[in-house]
């Protein structure tokens, strides 16, 4: 997170806000929408963040992408602000932040899984219910398959990182026969 | 200064003048006036009178007053010519002679000086001759002695350089060794680990996947 700080500041507000409207989740769910948009989209990024361009002409960029998705007036108001403000590069850094405060409110937290395989759905429910177990909260489990990993899993939930991946068992292999005397 | 004089030439003069007037005096004397005519000659041109004198008494020998009055004035003339001689020629023959003396001298002076120099120099150097030889002698010591001094020093050096070398070879043998065992252990686990992966990723069958995934699950969940 290249703007931790700023980010925490603007998504404090966001969320000091939201949860008085009783919106957390739309909000997140918003924010987080926007910042894919804005990673799938570079030109969108490079327009709405690159001081090249005139303010005015990025915020009406803005203005019209936030008519478009038909958004709330509060987060209208918010992402026009976030322009307005100069701060459009950091707005995946506000919706990953703003994401960690609604799961520490809501005591949950996003877990991903990496697997060499698609997993069953008894698999998924397993790994999820093992990292709520080790977690002590409620788990929203994303999966990706990559098959370098070779077999087993890799999961991560915040800071946590699981991995049982065959590939990080052969570097520790490697490692281990390269160290031995 | 002194002065030039022609030694020779004067002496001759001199000795010219001595002759003809002893010659005269004594054809004189033994009244022989033809003799001493005819050699006198031309030098006596000045005493003319004489020769006239002579010629009209040839005839008779015998000594008469008035020849011994001629003598007398002869013997006065001759004295005259002597003292004018000696009066004139003393005082140039004794400087010439004088000045040759001293020079003689002074080159004698000098002969026996450079002598004395030579024979100086001479003693000086058959000084030093006789104690060279002791002095080649002890220098060909010195440098013998220094020469093993510097013999011993150099192969010191040497056998510590050779030492140092020995010990780096040796620390490079022990390290290339090191590396590559190092390099040869990596390969091998290189390779280990590629064989490995390929083994796996040929027998990986679903069920080992989810056998997997299960068995750690149940460590990490069992660890928790």
């Amino acid at each position: 997170m290249k703007n931790a700080l700023l980010a925490k500041r603007y998504a404090k507000a966001l969320f000091a806000v939201g949860k008085d409207e009783n919106a957390l989740d739309e909000y997140a769910t918003t924010l987080s929408e926007f910042a894919t948009l804005l990673v799938d989209n570079p030109e969108l990024d490079d327009a709405l963040s690159n001081p090249i361009y005139p303010a005015d002409a990025r915020e009406a960029i803005m203005a019209e992408v936030v008519k478009a998705a038909g958004v709330s007036t509060i987060m209208g108001n918010f992402l026009n602000l976030i322009v307005q403000k100069r701060r459009a590069d950091v707005l995946g850094d506000i919706a990953e932040m703003f994401q960690i405060l609604v799961d520490e409110e809501n005591n949950t937290a996003q877990g991903n899984v990496v697997s060499a395989a698609e997993l069953s759905a008894d698999m998924q429910a397993k790994v999820q219910e093992t990292l709520e177990k080790i977690t002590g909260k409620q788990v929203t489990l994303t999966t990706q398959v990559d098959e370098s990993i070779i077999g087993g899993m890799i999961a991560k939930v915040g800071d946590l990182v699981l991995d049982g991946s065959i590939k990080t068992q052969l570097e520790q292999l490697k490692e281990s026969i390269k160290g031995s005397e | 200064m002194r002065k030039d004089v022609n030694w020779s030439k004067l002496g001759l003069t001199a000795l010219a003048v001595t002759a003809v007037v002893g010659v005269a005096a004594l054809a004189y004397a033994s009244g022989n006036p033809h003799a001493m005519a005819g050699a006198h000659g031309a030098a006596v041109d000045a005493h003319g009178a004489v020769a006239a004198h002579g010629g009209g008494h040839g005839a008779v020998s015998t000594v008469t007053p008035e020849k011994l009055k001629d003598l007398g004035w002869r013997a006065m003339n001759f004295a005259a010519l002597l003292i004018i001689l000696i009066k004139f020629l003393k005082k140039p023959i004794v400087d010439g002679l004088r000045g040759r003396r001293e020079g003689i001298k002074e080159e004698f002076d000098a002969l026996e000086a450079q002598r004395a120099e030579s024979e100086a120099q001479y003693q000086e150097y058959a000084g030093r001759l006789n104690g060279l030889d002791e002095e080649l002698k002890e220098m060909v010591a010195k440098a013998v002695a220094q020469g093993e001094v510097e013999k011993k020093r150099i192969i010191a050096e040497a056998n510590d350089a050779a030492e140092q070398i020995k010990r780096q070879a040796e620390s490079a043998v022990a390290n290339a060794i090191a590396e590559a065992k190092v390099t040869l252990k990596n390969e091998v686990a290189d390779q280990a680990a590629v064989m490995a992966e390929e083994l796996i990723k040929k027998n990986l069958t679903a069920d080992d996947q989810d056998n997997l995934v299960g068995a750690y699950l149940a460590k990490v969940g069992g660890a928790a």
